[in-house]
């Protein structure tokens, strides 16, 4: 468990710290029904990539050679300046009223100021404090294991969560439920409701059934909409210490349903992750240090918009469908050193996404490497990790958030220039494959565990004890 | 003429490229050729995309700027009587489902490959697929989804392509990241591919 920060812990109540909440939703969304109007093909296509090539060039930001997470504390102080630069300058898209709406520079000092420090996850005898980690910073990130809202069948779904959650893991985090009672999910029905209740309800006795019934549940993953996703907080389902996932879009986008389900999670008092599932790295956020720079901004808008209790990027490459390639791991590292170098130690979390699946070397490497790279750069806490792309049925298991624990708790307190050496071995032995398209997707859960006992299979196991042995081999003192 | 011209696409710049075509064929050039010179650059930039070199807004500029060149050669291209487009394509992402990135790509790929596009962008019912397809009689139908709880609304397009009298002559091709080949076939799909460039394939083998 990650030890709470000495001095400078802002305990974190939605509700205390939302004061004027319910205004702030208002004006948000009388200001965006102001917009200036600007169709979202030209704001995805013109405006942002052009205003994020000229902040790059002018705030003289670059991957240099050699490079797998930054090194430069100058440069990431300044990549914040330009994420800053950007989200004043451009606003963000409301994709309802299709336009862009400005945010002030009190705004986000406002929220950087209300930003926690750290905040109590889950509760009882799992209750975690989760702290705003510095750069090399010795203490371990968290890891909220799981599936990351990959595709679970309802027959494996609690096993899968148990297999998880049985792990040292300090959260879990749910998946999205393919169907209920037989009935396939489909959004904006009941079944979708009934889709989302059940992924709370059960991601609940999984933990229950590995002994750890406070233990933090991340979600609701099962629903499109709001409504749906508000349907996971009941009596025996997501409790206000878990985190709500509320998520932006590709890049620096909101919606009505963003601010619904703010509103909603905050009246309740719940711990809110805002997220983006990005920055997209080859998309409208272009290589990685415009895709840096943006994704600065979007969790700058983030804590004005939700005042969240911690924000989450899943810093992808549409070419890899992965979080792990060596474009993907420096961004990550910039968002996060950004933040850090420009001494904003609030709370900063990363999805773990690797191309290859459960049961192989690659997963094991690529958890690993973002592992080793997130937890030397600040990371507060790590999701996952869920491989194969994350869109392949029951591909995941607890064995792969075993390894996030593992590697994240060597990681801890390494430099950054050694952190850089052992990503400079240890990303060559995968990056050709993850660039092909070539890494293998695995074998389902119910393949790598024996779903009586849910223990995993002893040659997965056999095949991470390898792995670490190559991974000492490559400087990770695992 | 035609460097500039081919400059004018890779950079994005719809109203020089279109300048630029009109005053090459002013100048003696071949409606034809001038529009071989820009499918030429429109391919450099898809292989530069798929090796991880321009990024989405570069090739959706690039492919607005081939647009707005066979818009202004329109009317030279068809009195030579030689260049037609592939076929007409209804595309968009299913209903409920707001991610368009994936599908973003694979109109402009199909842009670049000569199809005309219709993209009725994001959360499009599967009535209005049909309503779009039987208006513009469309040769294909492309669906784009992301979500699992997004996928089963997918068949409905399917269901309503032939409300609308128009399944026999269209074909019904799906992707997205949880699509699989047997899923496709499970529904019906005419096909589905694993990446944009493999979707533009898909199209043009339909068209054959």
């Amino acid at each position: 468990m990650t030890t709470p920060s000495e001095g400078g812990h802002v305990p974190h109540n939605v509700i205390s710290s939302g004061a004027g909440l319910a205004e702030r939703i208002a004006d948000f969304y009388e200001r965006s029904r102001r917009v200036q109007a600007l169709p979202e093909r030209e704001y995805d296509s013109r405006v942002l990539p052009g205003k994020l090539k000229e902040l790059a060039e002018r705030y003289d930001i670059r991957m240099r050679d050699g490079e797998m997470i930054p090194l430069d504390l100058a440069m990431a102080r300044r990549a914040f300046e330009a994420g800053r630069a950007l989200l004043l300058d451009v606003g963000c898209y409301c994709m309802d009223t299709e336009g862009t709406m400005s945010v002030s520079a009190d705004e986000v000092e406002a929220a950087l100021a209300a930003a926690p420090l750290a905040h109590t996850y889950g509760c009882g005898g799992e209750a975690v404090e989760c702290v705003g980690r510095g750069v090399e910073d010795v203490r371990r990130p968290l890891v909220k294991g799981g599936p990351n809202g990959c595709p679970l069948t309802e027959e494996h779904f609690i096993p899968i969560m148990t297999s998880v959650a049985q792990e040292e893991v300090d959260g879990v985090h749910t998946g999205s439920l393919q169907s209920v009672l037989g009935i396939p999910n489909r959004a904006h029905t009941p079944i979708e409701i009934l889709a989302c209740k059940k992924e709370a309800l059960w991601a609940r006795e999984a933990t229950s059934a590995a002994g750890k019934p406070g233990l933090s549940i991340l979600g609701i993953m099962s629903g499109v909409t709001s409504e749906a996703q508000d349907a996971g907080d009941f009596e025996g389902g997501l409790r206000p210490t878990d985190p709500h996932l509320v998520v932006f879009l590709n890049e620096l986008k909101f919606d009505y349903d963003l601010l619904k389900k703010v509103l909603h999670d905050a009246y309740l008092g719940c711990a809110i992750d805002a997220n983006v599932g990005g920055p997209l790295h080859g998309g409208y956020a272009g290589g990685p240090e415009t895709a840096a720079i943006v994704g600065i901004a979007e969790a700058l808008l983030g804590f004005v918009m939700c005042r969240p209790s911690n924000f989450s990027w899943y810093p992808q490459s549409l070419f890899t469908g992965a979080t792990t390639s060596r474009e993907s791991l420096w961004t990550a590292g910039m968002l996060l050193l950004a933040f850090r170098a420009s001494g904003h130690e609030v709370i900063l979390d990363t999805y773990v996404g690797p191309q290859a699946g459960p049961w192989t070397e690659m997963v094991c490497r690529e958890t690993a490497a973002q592992a080793v790279a997130n937890t030397a750069c600040g990371a507060s806490a790590l999701y996952g990790s869920c491989g194969a792309r994350m869109v392949k049925t029951d591909h995941v298991t607890g064995m792969e958030a075993r390894m996030l624990v593992e590697a994240s708790r060597a990681a801890a307190g390494m430099s950054l220039a050694d952190a850089n050496d052992v990503l400079s071995r240890l990303v060559p032995t995968y990056g050709e494959a993850l660039k092909a398209g070539a890494a293998p997707s695995g074998r389902p859960f119910q393949e790598c565990y024996d779903v009586e006992t849910l223990r995993p299979q002893d040659e997965y196991v056999a095949l991470w004890e390898r792995e670490k042995t190559e991974l000492r081999t490559l400087g990770l003192h695992i | 003429m035609l460097d500039e011209l081919r400059a004018a696409v890779l950079a994005g710049d719809e109203g020089l490229a279109a300048a630029k075509a009109e005053a090459a064929v002013e100048n003696g050039a071949g409606p034809t050729a001038v529009l071989e010179a820009v499918s030429a650059s429109i391919r450099e930039v898809g292989e530069s995309f798929q090796r991880g070199e321009v990024f989405l807004p570069e090739m959706m500029l690039a492919a607005d700027a081939m647009k707005a060149v066979v818009t202004a050669l329109g009317p030279a291209l068809l009195s030579t009587g030689e260049v037609s487009s592939k076929g007409r394509v209804v595309v968009g992402t299913i209903q409920h489902d707001i991610h368009d990135i994936g599908k973003n790509i694979v109109a402009t790929f199909l842009q670049m490959s000569g199809f005309e596009v219709h993209d009725l962008g994001r959360d499009v019912s599967p009535r209005s697929f049909a309503e779009k397809a039987a208006e513009i009689e469309a040769d294909i139908v492309a669906v784009s989804v992301l979500l699992t709880s997004t996928m089963n609304d997918v068949p409905l397009v399917r269901d309503e392509l032939k409300k609308a009298g128009v399944d026999g002559r269209c074909a019904f091709v799906v992707g997205g990241a949880p699509v699989t080949e047997q899923w496709a076939e499970t529904i019906g799909a005419d096909g589905t591919a694993e990446d944009a460039a493999g979707a533009a394939r898909l199209c043009e083998a339909l068209r054959s």
